[in-house]
């Protein structure tokens, strides 16, 4: 094959044409964009250690300033704090938005019931309801779960909800001529039609669940990584806040990572091409 | 006693729009336990609506459909459909394996009856070599070929163990040569399992093959045009009775009714 590739074209070029492929591979694979941020990050501690300057720390600080506020700090805790609050929230709104959003999409009544609520309660940004919400719950743990909740649960309802809508006429055939019941169908035919859409629905709402758990942190309670940040904003120290930020995009890539993981695991059958076509 | 009685069984639809559309005009048919049927006519004239009818997967606005003795209001247990379109009937995200066990699993003949699901891969394996797949339970069905799939929808009806089988066109998406080693295939299942099969198809010759009995449906869901009884022998055999006098005078005579009508609906 590259034999033949790099066999000059009589009337053309009469010189052999190097062999790009390589290149082209590269190019168009993520290994490029890695490469792209590896220097930016070179670049940034070549800048931040030839030139001083208080608002850019130079990598290594922030490196070492991270591994200080980890062992002996309050990264650690912080983190763990976000996180705890990120995983609360985000199985309560996983639990509700599949269960509701599959039975709107389900049966008629609940949608008939559920939409006029879901269509309304989506419109309001959650900055809007937070003075509500702070008066009826305090600045505790409660706050910042609900929402937690309020905002990842909207994704996974509406993506629920055109999962179990997917359903083919053909399929839901099947399950009747299987005579299978009620519950049957939605569990051995439903669910799994409507999974696919699901996680969709489900890694949107991760890295919202991420973005809100951080930000409540520092609205209310003053706990958690977000926290963490803006005292070390309120003190200076410029470089526990570029650790405290790098730590959130890391994490934040690290989960999404996983989750990707999980889901191709999970749909493994829908990667695969039509032998028919 | 028939396993199947249509009586004066018609169906109209409503669209979306309103609109009212004949899907089948009011039919009657008596269908005997064991034997093969085939439907054939053209497109839209309602052969899959008369499945589905018969099926209970959707209820006549005109007449009764009796199965046993017994008139069908949901689907009943003793009747499995095969459908037309079986990308969508086998279940994607299950391997074939999986695809069987789920007809096993709600096999009729099962119910109420412990299963023992030990037994079930090689039960598997059987129900596949009888519509002549091996070696592929592991695979998903977009691994397959439109009539491997196809077959598999068969071998999963099989596993549930009916009594009446439904098949809508199974065979279409297969070539020729496939094609006359399915319909063996399929009259061998027919024969050792008892059932008694409505099939629909667009070829004549196939059905003249494979029926005790054609009917064909008029253009436009009009009904019954012609309910022929093909009385060629059994075991029937590809080359001898496709030349057979009885199947080509019958072949005549229900092309030139069927090319007789005129302009396609
Ligand atoms: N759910 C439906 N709503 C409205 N009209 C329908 C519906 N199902 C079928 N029809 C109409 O009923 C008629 C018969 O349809 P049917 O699917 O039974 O035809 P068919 O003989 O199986 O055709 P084909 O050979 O193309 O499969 C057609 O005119 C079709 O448009
Ligand atoms: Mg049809």
């Amino acid at each position: 094959m590259t034999a033949e590739r790099t066999l000059p074209l009589p009337g053309l070029a009469s010189a052999p044409r190097p062999n790009f492929a390589w290149a082209r591979h590269y190019l168009r694979s993520r290994a490029f964009g890695w490469t792209l941020v590896a220097l930016m990050l070179v670049a940034w501690q070549v800048t931040a250690s030839a030139i001083f300057m208080p608002e850019l720390p130079s990598l290594s600080a922030i490196g070492a300033e991270w591994v200080l506020q980890m062992r002996e700090g309050e990264l650690a805790p912080a983190l763990l704090e976000t996180l705890r609050v990120a995983a609360i929230g985000y199985a309560i709104a996983a639990v509700a938005g599949i269960t509701v959003g599959f039975l709107m999409g389900r049966v008629r009544i609940i949608w008939a019931m559920a939409e006029p609520f879901v269509e309304l309660l989506r419109q309001i940004p959650i900055s809007a309801i937070l003075p509500l919400l702070i008066l009826y719950l305090g600045v505790d743990d409660a706050l910042r779960i609900v929402i937690v909740v309020i905002v990842a649960s909207f994704p996974i309802l509406l993506n629920s909800f055109a999962g179990a809508r997917s359903l083919s006429r053909t399929m839901r055939l099947t399950a009747e001529t299987f005579r299978l019941s009620w519950w049957q169908t939605q569990v051995e035919i439903g669910l799994p039609a409507a999974l696919p859409y699901i996680l969709v629905g489900m890694r949107q709402a991760l890295a919202m669940t991420l973005v809100m758990a951080v930000i409540t942190g520092m609205l209310a309670g003053n706990s958690g990584i977000g926290y963490f940040i803006l005292e070390a904003q309120q003190v200076l120290n410029v470089r526990a806040l570029f650790a405290g930020v790098l730590t959130v995009a890391a994490v934040g890539y690290l989960l999404n990572a996983i989750f990707l993981l999980i889901e191709r695991r999970l749909t493994r059958w829908r990667a695969i091409g039509t032998a028919g076509d | 006693m028939s396993a199947v009685r249509i009586r004066g069984v018609g169906k109209r639809y409503t669209t979306a729009t309103g609109e009212t559309v004949t899907g089948l005009s009011p039919v009657s048919l008596s269908i005997e336990p064991g034997s093969f049927i085939s439907i054939v006519g053209r497109s839209g004239c309602g052969k899959s609506t008369l499945l589905r009818l018969v099926a209970g997967l959707e209820q006549p606005t005109a007449g009764a459909v009796e199965i046993d003795g017994a008139p069908v209001a949901a689907p009943p247990d003793s009747v499995r459909y095969v459908f037309q379109n079986y990308a969508e009937s086998l279940l994607p995200w299950k391997t074939v394996r999986e695809n069987i066990r789920f007809g096993l699993r709600h096999a009729y003949a099962l119910e109420g009856r412990e299963a023992d699901p030990r037994q079930w891969d090689a039960v598997i394996e059987e129900k596949l070599a009888e519509v002549g797949l091996h070696g592929i339970s592991g695979r998903y069905p977009a691994e397959l070929s439109g009539g491997m799939q196809q077959r598999v929808a068969i071998a999963r009806a099989l596993a549930s163990r009916p009594r009446i089988l439904l098949l809508d066109e199974p065979f279409s998406a297969v070539d020729a040569l496939s094609r006359a080693k399915l319909q063996d295939l399929l009259l061998d299942v027919w024969r050792s399992h008892g059932l008694t099969i409505l099939f629909v198809t667009h070829d004549i010759d196939e059905a003249l093959y494979l029926s005790d009995r054609v009917i064909v449906l008029a253009p436009g869901g009009k009904g019954i045009e012609e309910d022929a009884p093909v009385t060629v022998s059994r075991p029937r055999d590809q080359i001898e009775t496709r030349a057979h006098e009885t199947y080509l005078n019958l072949r005549g005579e229900i092309l030139h009714r069927v090319l007789q009508e005129g302009a396609p609906a």
